[in-house]
């Protein structure tokens, strides 16, 4: 084979992998985690001018704004990073004031009451988890907001209630398993409508 | 003429002063990795017999630690307050049964003052006012420093711990500095008895200082059954330190780390004690109690029990020898975890 006729096969090859796997997954976004009292994604992309002082003010860090690699449309705006920082909206730095939705020029991410702030949920895998594997650990316990989030089976092992859970991502952040047993997904998040 | 010969003298003399100087640095070179690969410039454990307690502090080459001989101290004391009695009034009473503040801590000593600032709730961290009472108390003993310090539960801000449950003011009122363990440099000791770790990174501060009162809170805890004075010392460490320890073992790292940091005065604060759960969301229970010894293996024992009489279990002593960290450290020599070796004084003020 010749060298020209290699490369163009390389550079096509190229092409279909960008057209069939990377773009539509950059066009299609992920599935993000937002801070508390973001719109309902579509808004939320729409209204979001990316101006970062939500990220800016976050006290723990949480914040992040996201990359290419989140999607295309989402670029710039914030999503909760649990490996950087935990949300302490309800309890902690924080101090129950949202200071995301206070700076918030646009009214992207706004001000919501107790009962409807959920981010996401916590997700276990158990194959990783210190105590599940018979260890004693239980970080997450001691450091979870949210009475009833995490309940224990035999005192030992921890379960995680996904309705309760608000997504703080707080037992996230101190798990203390290499690699971590915990990941923060926006499953049963609520957001709000613009309105 | 004249002045080219002086600037050869000049030279030479710039000559010789190198080779000399070269000479001293190799010297220097070769004495300082020699004490090097002796472990003469790292810190040291030295075990020092006082009395009838073996103590095991950590000490420099620089810092010598002189610790009292407990002479007729019971093992532990139970100071129990009737309404209306103060927590200041506990701590007091409890310092004056163990022999006196001034008769502990030795003069001009470096002494950290370690409270339970874990949790960002009040209920899940030692009593600040207790905490400012020791300080004040302490005062008294004219120690070098005091320092109030503390590394939060991880993933909590021990910052923010220390001003919303009112430590920081409250012991900075009291004249002592607050410290942020967590965000200190970090020292390695080796661990030679240890069962699980062969060395652990601690608090430079808790290296540097000669005298630790350990201030718990006494509290359940999920994954060691209590929390009182060994459990209390993780917080001298980092949080990768924290998370290693959760990998490992965790009741034989607490033991481990306190055969190498071992409290000297432990005062549990048992004003109000978490029950049925912890170390946060419990049940707060009344018990008006302070705790105090030089043993911090005896005085969790003791504590313990009252904690799960307060709980109403029917064999408390039992539920105290099933705590693993408690029994891995009296294994360890740290203390005595058998309560019919444990004299203890249990003394009611009205």
């Amino acid at each position: 084979m010749k060298r020209r006729e290699f490369l163009k096969l390389f550079g096509v090859g190229a092409a279909v992998i960008s057209l069939f796997y990377v773009l539509p997954r950059i066009i299609r976004g992920k599935e993000l985690v937002r801070p508390p009292g973001a719109l309902v994604e579509d808004a939320l992309n729409a209204v979001c001018i990316r101006c970062a002082r939500c990220a800016q003010v976050c006290p723990t860090g949480a914040i992040v704004l996201a990359s290419l690699s989140d999607g295309f449309r989402e670029v710039g705006t914030p999503k909760i990073d649990a490996l950087r920082g935990p949300c302490e909206r309800v309890q902690g730095r924080c101090e129950q004031q949202a200071k995301c939705a206070q700076i918030c020029p646009t009214g992207a991410i706004r001000q919501v009451d107790r009962p409807n702030l959920k981010m996401g949920s916590a997700v276990l895998n158990a194959d990783r988890c210190i105590a599940w594997r018979g260890g004693s650990c239980l970080v997450c316990y001691e450091v979870c907001p949210v009475q009833g989030a995490i309940s224990l089976i035999d005192e030992a092992r921890p379960i995680f209630n996904a309705d309760v859970c608000v997504g703080c991502g707080r037992c996230v952040f101190a798990c203390p398993a290499q690699p971590k047993a915990l990941t923060l997904a926006s499953e049963g998040e609520r957001r709000l409508w613009p309105t | 003429m004249e002045r080219s010969e002086t600037e050869e003298k000049v030279a030479s003399r710039i000559s010789v002063s190198r080779r000399t100087f070269l000479k001293l640095l190799a010297a220097g070179a070769v004495g300082f990795l020699g004490a090097k690969s002796l472990d003469l410039l790292s810190p040291r454990v030295t075990e020092i017999q006082t009395g009838t307690t073996t103590a095991t502090v950590t000490k420099t080459a620089t810092v010598t630690a002189t610790i009292p001989p407990a002479s007729k101290a019971p093992g532990v004391i139970l100071v129990r307050g009737g309404p209306g009695v103060s927590s200041q009034a506990l701590v007091e009473k409890a310092l004056e049964l163990l022999g006196g503040i001034e008769k502990l801590a030795p003069p001009g000593a470096g002494v950290l003052v370690k409270p339970n600032v874990g949790f960002y709730d009040k209920d899940a961290v030692t009593d600040p006012q207790i905490t400012a009472a020791i300080v004040r108390a302490l005062r008294r003993a004219k120690p070098a420093r005091i320092v109030v310090g503390e590394s939060s539960v991880r993933g909590n801000d021990t910052e923010h711990a220390l001003r919303v449950t009112g430590t920081r003011s409250l012991a900075e009122e009291a004249g002592a500095e607050v410290k942020d363990l967590g965000k200190d440099p970090t020292v390695t000791v080796g661990v030679p008895k240890g069962g699980a770790i062969s060395s652990v990174n601690v608090s430079k501060t808790v290296r540097d200082i000669s005298y630790i009162v350990n201030v718990p809170k006494l509290k359940r805890h999920s994954a060691t059954v209590t929390t009182i004075s060994l459990k209390n010392m993780m917080g001298t460490l980092p949080d990768s330190e924290k998370g290693r320890f959760h990998q490992v073992n965790l009741s034989q790292c607490i033991a481990d780390l306190n055969s190498v940091i071992r409290p000297n005065l432990v005062i549990i604060d048992a004003t109000k004690a978490m029950t049925k759960r912890g170390p946060t969301g419990g049940t707060m229970v009344d018990l008006n109690l302070v705790i105090a010894s030089l043993d911090p293996v005896a005085a969790d024992a003791v504590a313990a029990e009252e904690l799960f009489k307060a709980e109403g279990a029917s064999d408390p002593r039992g539920a105290v020898s099933r705590i693993e960290h408690i029994q891995r450290a009296a294994e360890l020599g740290i203390g005595v975890a058998e309560r019919s070796k444990i004299e203890v004084l249990d003394v009611t003020l009205s």
